[in-house]
């Protein structure tokens, strides 16, 4: 009997256990077999068997046991050595997609996929991908500041993403004043990250929202080919904006030109801004100056 | 064009506009070159819901 048939044989017997309910054993056995093919390195057969068997749980509702099959599986990808691929991440979607957010291992399930893909894959942070489908899910499970993370480190789709839940979780807020705090995210969070595109995708998305649902005053500066909306109540914002064309400038003088015409609206964003200095503008980030240190290497002639 | 943020804010546009020795709008580096998200922001003061969002 060829593995196909055995495979096929397997999974009708564990379907018939799901069908009646008896959860327990379909899982002994279907851990049982699955053992069997990485005991004898048939990792491919291995992984086809859990895969059917969590999405069987999962459609059963059945969350603990599909979960721990994810575990396994992840278990198995890491003995197999399985690379960060298209295929290979494209098989952990569905079964993140079909997770109950509730799940309560949630974000176990999803460190898991992730540290995955950073051992097997290019990116220090994991795969960009993986990244869009696991901030989706953590934003529906309300899990806010993980869901931005992985968002922020995702794939062009992410930013839409973002925009929706840092929008929504504005107007939660209830407070029209603290639109810059909600808009400083992304822009940061991006410039961060070397991402000019998408703070400028977050700047028209999330600013557009604003102005259609708050009738706020403003109105629009074009000059060679950049635009930004003005403000009139909302230094914050136009701050942030001019923030993003200056990084792309890379001038120094010009940062310290922005940042001293805002100076004390921004004192909130010192370490951010120190951060842009020093990755943008090539500027040092200034270390509290210890005198007596420096007087004794200086008797010892230190440096 | 009034105010002096107004004003202040036309003046460093075309300033900053002027230069191009900068990086293009489109900027974006390649998420396997980044090693490093750096500082991490506060949180906010405001809770999110996530049940009170209709789907």
């Amino acid at each position: 009997m060829s593995s196909n048939t055995k495979l096929t044989k397997t999974l009708a017997r564990f379907q018939a256990r799901i069908e009646v309910g008896d959860f327990y054993e379909a899982h002994q056995t279907l851990r049982t077999i699955a053992n069997r093919y990485v005991r004898s390195k048939h990792y491919g057969d291995a992984i086809d068997l859990i895969v059917e068997g969590v999405q069987a749980f999962l459609s059963a509702k059945q969350g603990g046991s599909a979960t721990d099959l994810i575990f396994y599986l992840l278990e198995v990808y890491d003995t197999a050595e399985v690379q960060v691929s298209d295929v290979s991440v494209a098989r952990l979607v569905p079964l993140l997609a079909n997770l109950d957010p509730e799940e309560p291992n949630l974000k176990d399930v999803v460190t898991g996929m992730n540290n995955w893909t950073i051992k097997f894959g290019p990116c220090k942070y994991g795969d960009p991908y993986l990244h869009s489908v696991i901030g989706s899910k953590l934003a529906v499970g309300g899990y806010v500041y993980e869901a931005e993370r992985y968002f922020v480190l995702g794939t062009n789709d992410s930013v839409d993403k973002y925009v929706s839940l840092l929008w929504e979780w504005f107007l939660q807020a209830g407070d029209k004043k603290a639109v810059g705090e909600f808009f400083a995210r992304p822009v940061f969070n991006y410039l961060f990250i070397g991402n000019i595109q998408n703070a400028y995708a977050v700047k028209d998305k999330f600013l557009k929202k604003f102005i259609d649902w708050s009738s706020v005053q403003c109105e629009k500066v074009d000059k060679n080919g950049f635009e930004m909306w003005y403000f009139e109540d909302y230094a914050d914002l136009n701050f942030l904006q001019l923030l993003i064309l200056t990084c792309q400038t890379k001038n120094a003088d010009l940062f310290k030109n922005l940042k001293s015409h805002y100076s004390g609206s921004i004192d909130q964003y010192s370490s951010q801004l120190e951060y842009l200095g020093q990755e943008f503008f090539g500027m040092k980030i200034q270390k509290p100056v210890n005198f007596m240190q420096d007087i004794m290497s200086g008797l010892l002639g230190g440096k | 064009m009034s105010t002096p943020e107004k004003d202040f804010i036309n003046k460093f546009v075309a300033l900053a506009t002027l230069q191009h020795s900068g990086l293009p709008s489109d900027t974006k580096k390649p998420l396997q070159d980044v090693t490093n998200l750096g500082v991490a922001l506060p949180a906010l003061r405001y809770k999110y819901n996530h049940k009170r969002v209709k789907r």
